[in-house]
């Protein structure tokens, strides 16, 4: 993945919220970063999703969970898609593909809790360096 | 402000500041006529949320975008700095439906790579730069609560550049940029709102006092 399909991610450069009618907002875009391998993040995410009762289709590292909603009324489908950003850094972006937002986001903490051995949250430690240096790419 | 165009609208009642003609848009642009007025209920929707003026402000775009008005970010910045083609800090409907034509599906691929390049160049210098790539991927991250460390941040901006930045003068000029998506096409892939085709079918309520029939 390269900086600016990174950037392409980002909800500001998403008009399509423009047309949007939904009056009720909260973040629709949701991601983390994994330093496990691919296969691994990809075969946690299917156990994961399975153990939540949804429906689960993998092809080129592109997921696709579908399901109930909560309220067994309607459809529930989220899109997971794994990029790497980096050796051993891969982004894990997650999208709501179909159903209620707040479905998607209670969904959302759900699968999070149960993939936290796979999420990594850097630390003071290893995370900080100074912001304002850019080093030179000849190096 | 009354502008000149102001005198089409006589026989259709008082119109706001800053309205355009449906039939001169529509003829400068890939939309029909039909779509231009659909696109007026649109922006009469965005521009009336806060300050019910018939312009859009900042904090209307931003609201419109993120359901926040104060949300701070730096790519709708750059967006609706480049729909404010006046630089007078609100979006007019003309402005509007002319920035918006660039996202339709039938628009020239050119010029939404060109756009695309325009919002990157955020010091409008003309390239866009190391720090200015760096500082989106920093934007990124940020809206997404996500960090990372300098170093990795520093290695997928120095790689990015190196891969387009094809003269080696350390920055990506326009000409690089076209080559570079050209290779790379789900670059420009937020560039194209298949939406406005079906704009239509979004704001049905023009039918009952559309003007014209296209």
């Amino acid at each position: 993945m390269n900086a600016f399909e990174m950037i392409t991610l980002s909800q500001g450069l998403n008009l399509s919220s423009l047309f949007d009618r939904q009056q009720d907002f909260i973040k629709r875009q949701t991601r983390f970063v994994s330093r496990k391998s691919a296969k691994v993040i990809i075969s946690s995410i299917e156990a994961v999703a399975g153990s939540m009762g949804l429906k689960v289709h993998t092809r080129n590292f592109k997921t696709r969970l579908e399901g109930l909603s909560a309220n067994k009324a309607g459809q529930f489908a989220a899109v997971i898609e794994v990029y790497e950003v980096a050796p051993s850094l891969f982004l894990v972006d997650v999208r709501k593909a179909a159903g209620d937002t707040l479905d998607y986001h209670k969904f959302y903490r759900s699968f999070c809790k149960k993939l936290e051995h796979i999420i990594w949250k850097p630390t003071e430690s290893n995370a900080k360096h100074g912001l304002l240096r850019t080093k030179s790419c000849d190096s | 402000m009354q502008s000149l165009f102001g005198c089409f609208c006589v026989r259709k009642g008082q119109r706001k500041a800053g309205y355009e003609d449906p039939i001169i848009l529509a003829s400068e642009t890939p939309f029909t006529v039909n779509e231009v007025e659909a696109l007026y209920d649109l922006f009469k929707k965005l521009s009336s949320s806060i300050i019910d003026d018939g312009l859009i402000h900042k904090e209307e775009f931003q609201f419109a975008l993120f359901r926040n008005s104060n949300k701070q970010n730096l790519f709708a910045d750059r967006i609706f700095d480049l729909f404010d083609v006046k630089r007078n800090g609100v979006i007019e409907f003309g402005e509007f439906v002319r920035s918006l034509s660039v996202f339709h599906p039938n628009a020239p691929e050119a010029d939404k790579i060109d756009f695309a390049f325009r919002i990157y160049d955020l010091r409008q210098t003309g390239y866009i730069e190391r720090e200015e790539l760096k500082e989106m991927v920093l934007a990124l991250l940020g809206e997404s609560d996500l960090t990372l460390s300098n170093d990795v941040i520093d290695t997928i901006v120095c790689k990015t550049i190196t891969e387009a930045d094809t003269n080696k003068d350390g920055k990506i000029d326009q000409e690089e940029w076209r080559e570079f998506v050209a290779k790379n096409p789900s670059l420009v892939k937020n560039m194209t709102l298949p939406y406005l085709k079906e704009i239509t079918l979004v704001f049905p309520s023009f039918v009952m006092h559309s003007e014209v029939q296209d």
